[in-house]
């Protein structure tokens, strides 16, 4: 497990342009002016947002906002039209060792001919000896919940349980950064809150940086460090909110809290002036 | 190629074997169903054809009764000559439908990937389709004479298609997040060729090679009932101008049964190389 110098606290960051100013947050990914066009279209006009390391940074936008986009330009899935995506000091050009990606459509990214065992394992094939991987599969699997389940194949899990093979398969790649694009959009709302707590419960495990994109507002806030908003497409960044809320978060008593209910309310009505002022195409 | 639909099962401690014997049982039971029924219809047929040549409704000297030809048929499966035409029909027939994979599966990459390849293919495809293999006898004839060889020409030529098309649909079928799930974890060429692609087309692939193989043998017998090459077509149009009836009959029988053969063994590696697949495991069929 790699350890990070520094588990910043206090990362009360407001304005994207603050990052410099933070000196005990070594800087991780730095969107730089991201543009991104599809033929005349432009769904990017220039984002610009840092992660530190072992931060956790929800994106929220109103659908719509290209926040797949965003993330697949952020991974060097996608060639941005404009700006870059610095990821450790390199400009990302393709996918960085160092990154992982948990997709939304799960019965897709996991591969039905292989068992979940299988599917963890294939990332680490080109990364990890062979005698590295077994107890390595087996710890993250049991961090997951699916302890015992790697002979099963993904069809013969529950969406949920999918997806927590999927953020295992992650975990086991040893990314610095995880991405996740909206993963618990497909899954129902309890399960979603099982997942929710356990995406925080390994990121604490495992020291992880997460980018979570999601259009969940309650989500967002309730996962985030920190919070950025996006406006409506073309998109920028409409303002970083930092999450004060205390940790570890409770999905009963952190969503009481009236900071939570606060924070809240400024996404809510944020997303929603975007989605009124969004340039209708 | 649609894996949106989830089951919630019991967690079985070794999923292979449940699920094996699941699909085992369910597959027996349903096919003995369709082999009782089929059966009946078969002996139905026989019995009507059987009725129908003895009272006389046939022209004299066209149909045998069936008894007859089964017989025939029977007698036949004792004659060193009936299996060396069997084999000559079988042998080129598999051999083209090697020679069409070794052709189409470069060619469905290249069609498949590259879009110019794609653009500037489609019309000429489209125009050879169709062409009957039987209209390009001649030109076998001229190239090969009545030889294996023309006959290995005509299947490529007409049989090729099917696991072509196939090939072509399978790789743009290939999902697009599963590609994505390739990239982010950069797999390399080969984990993504052997891990991700071969296994997305391979459903594709089997379905078209059955159809593939099912027109080869048609084409092998037709050639050599035309062509005159050697084998059972070959030997149908012997025993005809023979008017050796019964034998005639009882070879068209055995091509039935030899396509029916070819596109039994092509299910049957089908059901445990695509366990994974809805289609299979949903108790479905292919």
């Amino acid at each position: 497990m790699k350890m990070t110098e520094t588990y910043p606290q206090d990362k009360a960051r407001t304005a994207p342009e603050a990052g410099a100013a933070v000196v005990n947050a070594e800087v991780l990914l730095q969107l730089q002016e991201l543009q991104k066009n599809y033929g005349h279209v432009q769904i990017l006009a220039g984002v610009d947002f840092e992660i530190c390391r072992g931060e956790f940074v929800c994106v929220v936008g109103p659908s719509g906002s290209g926040k797949t986009t965003l993330l697949k330009c952020m991974a060097g899935l996608l060639e941005p039209s404009g700006g870059q995506t610095v990821f450790e000091g390199q400009q990302v050009t393709e996918p960085p060792a160092k990154l992982a990606v948990v997709f939304q459509d799960y019965s897709r990214s996991l591969l039905p001919w292989m068992t979940v065992w299988q599917n963890v394992e294939l990332p680490m094939k080109n990364k990890f000896a062979k005698a590295e991987r077994p107890a390595r599969i087996e710890s993250v699997l049991e961090a997951v919940g699916l302890g015992g389940k790697g002979s099963l194949y993904p069809w013969q899990m529950s969406g949920g349980m999918q997806q927590r093979a999927a953020i295992a398969r992650g975990l086991a790649y040893q990314p610095d950064v995880l991405l996740m694009d909206e993963p618990f959009a497909a899954v129902d709302a309890q399960t979603r809150i099982e997942l929710e707590d356990l995406v925080l419960r390994v990121r604490q495990e495992f020291d992880m940086t997460v980018v979570f994109v999601t259009h969940d507002i309650d989500e967002a806030v309730y996962l985030a460090d920190r919070v950025v908003v996006l406006s409506g497409a073309p998109t920028t960044v409409s303002r970083n909110i930092a999450v004060d809320l205390p940790q570890p978060r409770n999905q009963r008593d952190t969503k009481l809290l009236p900071e939570y209910a606060r924070l809240r309310a400024e996404v809510f009505e944020l997303i929603q002036s975007a989605k009124s002022h969004a340039t209708i195409r | 190629m649609t894996t949106t639909q989830f089951r919630e099962l019991p967690a079985p401690t070794r999923p292979r074997a449940p699920r094996r014997s699941a699909g085992r049982t369910s597959f027996a039971a349903g096919s003995l169903g369709k082999g009782v029924l089929g059966a009946g219809t078969v002996l139905a047929v026989l019995a009507a054809w059987e009725v129908l040549a003895r009272a006389g409704a046939f022209p004299p000297g066209s149909i045998p009764p069936a008894s007859a030809v089964l017989a025939e048929f029977v007698r036949q499966l004792g004659v060193p000559l009936f299996w060396a035409a069997v084999w000559n029909t079988v042998s080129v027939a598999l051999l083209g439908l090697l020679l069409i994979a070794v052709i189409a599966a470069p060619l469905a990459l290249l069609i498949g990937l590259v879009r110019p390849v794609q653009e500037s293919t489609w019309f000429l495809m489209e125009f050879l389709k169709p062409i009957p293999p039987v209209a390009l006898i001649p030109l076998g004839l001229l190239l090969w004479g009545p030889s294996p060889g023309m006959k290995l020409f005509l299947i490529v030529m007409g049989a090729i298609w099917p696991l072509l098309t196939q090939l072509i649909y399978g790789i743009k079928e290939i999902n697009g997040v599963g590609a994505d799930m390739a990239r982010s974890y950069r797999l390399g060429w080969w984990l993504t060729t052997s891990r991700l692609v071969f296994p997305s087309v391979l459903p594709f692939a089997l379905t078209g090679l059955r159809i593939s193989a099912s027109i080869a043998i048609v084409i092998a017998v037709v050639t050599e009932m035309i062509g005159g090459a050697a084998g059972l077509g070959q030997n149908i149009v012997v025993a005809q101008s023979a008017g050796a009836l019964a034998e005639m009959y009882a070879l068209v029988i055995a091509a039935g049964l030899l396509g029916l053969l070819i596109n039994a063994a092509f299910r049957a590696v089908q059901k445990p190389l695509l366990f994974w697949h809805p289609s299979v495991r949903q108790e479905g069929n292919l």
